[in-house]
């Protein structure tokens, strides 16, 4: 502050009016166009030294009475004009005084007018058919109440509506002091209530469509948002998930509504609880609670059908006999065999599919995510694959070999995942095709020896391989071993 | 000398500061407006001002009008065998203008400051500057249309402590500026504007109601009926701002046109345009920081701000009439001779200084993260804010989105919205970073310098090597380089120009020609009297024609006032 009383030599009980003086003084020898640095500095002590005098809590006695002055002035309409013509004085002048409007009415009268308004146009002619508006303050502080109004409170307000209200209240630009990310966010907040409304479910479809390449019928939709608003239960979930597709359209819908917000701020009539369980059970990545119940529920279903099929060939078999000399007798407990063992190969089938990707996930989780047992995590695979060679020792146990290969694509895969640096040489070997193709002719290898087909012993080696992958991730995360190896 | 330009959308002016503050020049048919129209007769000659005007009705496929609105885009327009870009048309009505500046100064003129539309971006300035290039002038400095027109209504009027908004609504442009005088001192607060609205554009309205009353459409008129028919609105456009209603009567080609329109029509046909008014005028008021009471005047210029809906529209928003300038339409030129006055120093106006902003926010393009830890792109982050006083150097620190990032590219964009996709792109910078360093040591300091011509210059400077990277600003459609420059100007040079001592002679003819094609019952009068003139011409005896360009010029007078 001090220094910019100084550079225009003044003393700091300066006036506005010798402030301006000091300035143009000493303009003429800092002129913009010839000294454009020392220029620069003179105009911001300039702007700094007026702004402080304006502000001045002495001066406050004198600021009153002009305003009062200037209050009084634009009541009176001045008229003067240069030019021979006279002006038409018929223009009806608003001299609305800002303190006799009631901005809360107001505010809601526009908010109302936002939400009912059918299209952006609309709202526009209504705006500019207002007469308060015409006067700029009223305008500015109506437009920033607006607002504040709809950040705490999203109204049924769509993206063509708030693109109108924002160009006509001029605050969709850089300079207005609102984040935009809060006001995308809002947008979208507003965008997708105003879609809830029933009227509007064809434009929310659409949007979905557009969204995943798949535009959903209206009526399931609208079966889909019901489901979303009630509250939820295991039964209905489960018959939700016995009819085709339907999960996918609900995740569509549940990621539509979210945008790029939270489940905080989904819609209030939407039950959050219910959204955030098919979110988890449809969304790709991770395997989650929700995903493994529905898909189990699914594929009980699937291998009932399977069961069914395959008792149905053992009956036809019975009554069309490929020997039609020992006619076939219906043996109750065969047919109960064969169903539940058809039934519940195919589950577990399933079952150890579901259980591999949870296994595949939980040993590739980075070493910073906490553990209830941390080396039980960073020990699995290679404990798993030391007692599967003693196992194959002894020879107590057949097809051991399986295992070791899949503990060997699993240490490949535990590396890669918690590797930081993505060019490094596990990742290279396991993302390039000559590495696929490496990996595959080892693993194909391993079974042919299984099979006697060959005599180089690919199963230690296999065993050496997945140790030696497993003890370099473990080196490479040693900082999370031990405080002293971090610092080397 | 320098001479102080303002090259207009429907007119030009030129001028100088003198002896006695700041003069005009006439031109050849002794008026201050040149009209800004490009014509080439059939030998191929080319003719500029009230002669290409009048031959824009009766020839419209060989003459061009209202160009400086593609100003700063790649548009060319064929007249006879040749293009030109709008450059090149602006050039040919700024040398026109030269020869009236010379005739009178009896010296060659060099340099000039031209007055351009404070809402002008930067390929547009650079397409004004390199217009004087093509006449073969060195620009000196391009001035903002309303701070010119402020620097001749403050001088004029010499109040001290003033604050006041110009009001310019030209034939193709819309500008606000706030301003403040004191001391010497002209202060630009604010300027906004519409680089895309103007008189024109009012005049494009009254047709389309027009052609939509009569149950016609545009295609039914040929070239030379439209431009008949725009003539006859824009004469009733001119007469609405003194009576209450006009009429347009008239044969124009095979339609039979009446057709009535009153004030509270127009207003009413208008109500769009105005509205787009409104958001400029907000605009630089909030931005200058100012209550409208605390404005002691309003200053209406350009010939567009004639009409009564303008200073109803002020009166509406202000509560206060508007002052218009003495001569609308040569406020800015007065305004540009007394910048010319400046940059000459001149010793009369040594105490005057004048200080202007930059009419658009500069920035880059950046990322955030949110609080969920997604990436939002193409954000907007202003360097330089609107409505800074230039000269202007200001600096930001960015950083990478990533750990381990090689390279930061900086697009550079000049606009106001907060999302980069809506704004214009004018350049862009790849610096190379430090992947070894953390985010925080790979800063890069980006330093943006608007200078007082509306040049802006890049810096960026990685923190962590200090090597200082500048930017080219990428080479858009719209721009000229420097060869191209040349060749376009040893191209022009070979286009054969009218003499000067010709205009009026030219100017008569192309006027007959022009009511030849308005009014269907004195064709044969009028054919006469052309060919004679032409025979009177043929003869090239200096003193004969003399005496019949008066006879003739007089019998076209009576004959339009007739009709």
């Amino acid at each position: 502050m001090n220094w910019a009383f100084e550079l225009l030599g003044l003393a700091p009980d300066a006036d506005v009016a010798s402030v301006k003086r000091a300035y143009a003084r000493l303009l003429r020898t800092t002129r913009p166009d010839e000294d454009p640095e020392a220029f620069q500095r003179l105009h911001a002590a300039y702007k700094m030294v007026l702004a402080h005098v304006n502000t001045r809590p002495a001066a406050t006695a004198h600021p009153i009475a002009t305003q009062a002055a200037l209050a009084q002035n634009s009541e009176a309409v001045q008229v003067q004009s240069p030019s021979p013509q006279p002006m038409p004085a018929q223009a009806n002048i608003v001299t609305m005084a800002v303190s006799a409007i009631n901005f809360d009415a107001l505010t809601n009268e526009i908010i109302r007018a936002a939400t009912e308004a059918s299209n952006g146009q609309v709202l526009s002619n209504w705006l500019h058919a207002r007469e308060e508006f015409w006067s700029i303050q009223v305008k500015q502080q109506s437009g920033h109440r607006v607002l504040q109004r709809l950040f705490q409170q999203p109204k049924t307000i769509s993206a063509d509506c708030m693109d109108a209200l924002l160009h006509f209240f001029d605050l969709d630009h850089v300079l207005s002091g609102i984040e935009p990310v809060a006001l995308k966010n809002l947008r979208e907040r507003q965008t997708t209530l105003w879609e809830l409304l029933p009227s509007n479910h064809r434009v929310l479809a659409q949007r979905i469509g557009k969204q995943y390449g798949k535009y959903p019928e209206l009526g399931i939709l609208q079966k889909n948002i019901a489901l979303l608003q009630s509250p939820f239960s295991w039964l209905r979930a489960c018959v939700v998930a016995a009819s085709v597709g339907r999960v996918r359209g609900i995740a569509h819908l549940v990621q539509a509504l979210l945008g790029h917000g939270n489940f905080q701020q989904l819609p209030p009539s939407i039950d959050r609880q219910h959204a955030l369980f098919w979110f988890r059970a449809a969304t790709r990545g991770p395997m989650t609670w929700p995903r493994f119940a529905l898909r189990s529920f699914q594929m009980g279903l699937a291998a009932f059908g399977v069961a069914l099929a395959v008792t149905a060939i053992y009956f036809l078999r019975l009554f069309f006999p490929v020997d039609a000399s020992a006619p076939g007798r219906i043996d109750l407990s065969a047919t109960t065999k064969a169903f539940a063992i058809s039934w519940s190969a195919t589950f577990g089938f399933w079952l150890l599919f579901a259980g591999s990707v949870w296994f595949d996930q939980w040993q590739g989780l980075p070493e910073s995510v906490p553990s209830r047992w941390p080396w039980l995590r960073r020990l699995a695979i290679p404990m798993a694959c030391i007692s599967c060679l003693v196992v194959q020792e002894t020879g107590a146990v057949p097809y051991v070999e399986w295992l070791i290969a899949l503990c060997f694509i699993f240490a490949i895969r535990r590396s890669r995942r918690r590797g930081t640096i993505k060019n490094d040489f596990f990742a290279r070997i396991s993302d390039s095709k000559p590495g696929f193709i490496w990996v595959g002719v080892m693993v194909l290898s391993a079974f042919s020896r299984m099979h006697d087909l060959s005599d180089f012993p690919f199963i230690p080696l296999l065993a050496a391989l997945t140790l030696g992958i497993s003890i370099a991730d473990l080196w490479r995360h040693r900082a999370y071993l031990h405080p002293k190896l971090a610092r080397s | 000398m320098i001479v102080g330009i303002d090259l207009g959308t429907t007119h030009s002016l030129i001028g100088y500061y003198g002896e006695q503050g700041p003069q005009l020049f006439r031109n050849a048919l002794g008026d201050y407006l040149t009209p800004s129209v490009v014509s080439v007769d059939e030998a191929g000659h080319i003719l500029v001002g009230a002669a290409a005007r009048d031959r824009l009705i009766s020839h419209p496929n060989s003459s061009v009008a209202a160009f400086k609105r593609w100003m700063g885009t790649a548009r060319e327009v064929q007249l006879g065998q040749r293009s030109f870009r709008p450059e090149e048309l602006s050039a040919l009505v700024l040398r026109s203008l030269l020869a009236d500046a010379e005739a009178a100064l009896g010296e060659k003129v060099q340099e000039a400051v031209i007055s351009v539309p404070a809402y002008f971006s930067d390929a547009q300035r650079k397409a004004t500057r390199a217009a004087g290039e093509l006449a073969g002038i060195k620009v000196e400095r391009l001035i903002n249309e309303p701070t010119a027109a402020a620097l001749a209504y403050g001088l004029q009027e010499r109040r001290e402590g003033s604050r006041f908004l110009v009001f310019d609504l030209g034939g193709g442009t819309f500008d606000v500026s706030v301003l403040e005088m004191f001391e010497g001192v002209v202060e630009v607060h604010a300027s906004a504007g519409d680089n895309y609205l103007g008189g024109e554009d009012f005049l494009d309205v009254l047709e389309t109601a027009c052609v939509g009353d009569l149950k016609l459409r545009t295609d039914d008129f040929s070239p030379v009926e439209r431009g008949l028919l725009r003539r006859r609105l824009e004469l009733a456009k001119r007469s609405l701002s003194q009576q209450p209603e006009v009429s347009v009567t008239g044969l124009i080609g095979k339609h039979d046109i009446q057709w009535r329109v009153d004030q509270d029509r127009f207003l009413h046909l208008a109500e769009p345009l105005l509205q787009r008014m409104r958001m400029p005028l907000e605009r630089a008021l909030r931005d200058a920081r100012l209550r409208p009471e605390q404005l002691d005047e309003i200053v209406l210029v350009g010939g567009a701000s004639r009409m009564p809906l303008v200073s109803r529209l002020i009166a509406r928003m202000f509560g206060k009439l508007p002052l218009r300038h003495v001569s609308p339409d040569e406020a800015i030129a007065l305004g540009a001779c007394v910048a010319a006055g400046l940059k000459s120093r001149n010793a009369k106006l040594e105490e005057v200084i004048l200080t202007d902003v930059c009419p658009y926010t500069l920035g880059v393009e950046i990322g955030q993260r949110n609080t969920q830890g997604q990436v939002q792109n193409g954000l907007f982050s202003p360097i330089i804010e609107r409505n800074s006083v230039v000269p202007i150097s200001r600096e930001s620190s960015y950083w990478p989105m990533t750990e381990r990032q090689a390279r930061l590219s900086l697009k550079i964009y000049q606009g106001e919205n907060p999302m980069v996709e809506n704004n214009i792109k004018l350049g862009e910078l790849e610096i190379a970073l430090n992947p070894t360093l953390s985010i925080a040591a790979n800063e890069v300091v980006v330093r943006f310098t608007y200078d007082i011509n509306g040049v802006l210059q890049v810096e960026a400077t990685p923190k962590a090597n200090g090597l200082r990277h500048e930017l080219l600003l990428q080479q858009n459609p719209g721009m000229l380089s420097e060869e191209e420059i040349h060749a376009r100007l040893a191209a022009l040079s070979e286009l054969k120009i009218h003499p000067r001592a010709k205009q009026e002679n030219l100017a008569l003819l192309a006027r007959a020609e022009r009511l030849f094609e308005e009014y269907l019952s004195a064709r044969q009068v009028l054919q006469q009297w052309i060919g004679h003139f032409r025979q009177v011409l043929e003869s090239q005896d200096e003193r004969l024609i003399q005496e019949h360009r008066k006879t003739f010029s007089d019998a076209l007078d009576s004959l339009e006032t007739q009709l």
